[in-house]
């Protein structure tokens, strides 16, 4: 699943990250990797946006809705 | 409105139930499983998606009312499923179902899948729902079968991966919930196109419902009582087995492993899932299957005000921010 690799990649390896930042588009072409233009959109959003100290536990944190 | 649905669900079951000459000790037990009156998390829950068939059919242009033999079918069938799947993955059993042994628990929730049944014959009944019927019992049976066979492949595989985690979400939640919305939908329109759109808006929801009942799974406290079996089969751990390299995979089987033996463990677990960029994935998912959701109901064209209830209901199953 090409969002799954690209997400581990901008997580593992800062050059990758920076690049994703400035140039996503040809960073993912260096790779040979696409994604849908909305899954991009959303990548490049989520990675101007703030970090948070553990993202598993500010998603686990947060007040929603779930089935059980 | 909310409990005004509730009350006239509770009474389409228990007519159905004084109907059946089913004996009162086992009506009795059903009524425990199906949990309707109970205050639980899960009540509360299912409350909220109960009016999902009554607004589908009002946005397609239909009447409410005529879909709640739907939502009530639809109840059985997620208590039944719900009780189900605690014993076939050998969970500890809901507070409601305590004192309940696993057979009874199996049984009741057969008789609740024959109470959908039932129930569903009323549609044939029904002048406003006639001619949907036949159409709505086939996608019921079909749903059906569709997850039945998503819970066994669940119980089957071993090593779930994150394809793995799309193919039984959508059969399981997804189906159950595409199931819902497309039935109520039916009622309102004979439009295949825009009932196969309403179906892929709750196939959405289903989805995004799984997401967040996979990170409700891992609140503070809750994580150490998991087994590591069916934290495999969340979306976040699914994902770190698929990208992680050998020995970060290993650590990560360790912690899962450790978990309730080893107090560091839980913390240890999430620290390797966010070294593997899983939250930042999980919120990209949940933002893609948002984005779809709204696309199929922009597509199903809902009218007035149910229209911006369903999206309302869509946008805060979404809330990340």
């Amino acid at each position: 699943m090409a969002l799954a690799q690209v997400v581990y990649q901008i997580t593992s390896d800062a050059d990758f990250a920076s690049r994703m930042r400035s140039d996503p588009e040809r960073a993912l072409e260096e790779r040979g990797w696409s994604l849908s233009k909305e899954e991009l959109a959303f990548l490049v959003a989520a990675l101007r946006g703030r970090v948070e100290r553990s993202e598993i536990l500010s998603l686990v944190e947060r007040k929603g809705w779930t089935w059980r | 409105m909310k409990s005004e649905l509730i009350g006239s669900i509770t009474r389409a079951i228990e007519k159905a139930w004084a109907e059946s000459g089913a004996w009162g000790d086992f009506v009795e037990t059903m009524r425990q499983v199906l949990s309707l009156a109970d205050e639980s998390e899960y009540c509360d829950a299912l409350s909220r998606w109960l009016p999902l068939p009554g607004l589908c059919c009002q946005a397609a242009g239909g009447n409410a009312d005529s879909a709640r033999s739907v939502a009530a079918a639809w109840a059985c069938l997620q208590a039944a499923a719900h009780a189900m799947d605690q014993v076939e993955d050998g969970d500890p059993l809901d507070g409601w179902l305590r004192g309940l042994e696993a057979g009874e628990v199996i049984n009741a929730a057969n008789g609740l899948v024959f109470t959908a049944a039932l129930i569903l014959q009323d549609l044939h009944r029904d002048e406003r729902a006639r001619q949907a019927a036949g159409d709505i019992c086939s996608d019921f049976y079909r749903s059906l079968l569709r997850m039945a066979s998503g819970q066994h492949r669940d119980l089957t595989c071993e090593a779930p991966d994150l394809q793995f985690w799309m193919e039984i979400a959508e059969a399981k939640s997804g189906a159950f919930f595409r199931l819902a919305c497309r039935s109520g939908a039916r009622l309102g329109t004979e439009d295949r196109a825009r009932i196969e759109a309403y179906g892929e808006y709750g196939h959405h929801v289903g989805l995004l419902l799984q997401l967040r009942d996979d990170l409700a799974d891992m609140r503070p406290g809750l994580l150490e009582g998991k087994s590591p079996a069916a934290l495999r089969r969340s979306l976040a751990v699914a994902y770190a087995f698929d990208v992680l390299p050998g020995p970060q995979r290993e650590r990560l089987s360790r912690a899962l492993d450790e978990l309730g033996m080893e107090a560091m463990a839980p913390t240890r677990l999430v620290e390797i899932l966010d070294q593997s960029g899983a939250g930042l994935y999980l919120r990209m998912e949940i933002q893609r299957m948002h984005r779809a959701g709204l696309e199929a109901l922009q597509r199903a064209a809902p009218a007035g005000a149910a229209g911006d209830q369903l999206v309302a209901l869509l946008d805060q199953l979404s809330a990340i921010q």
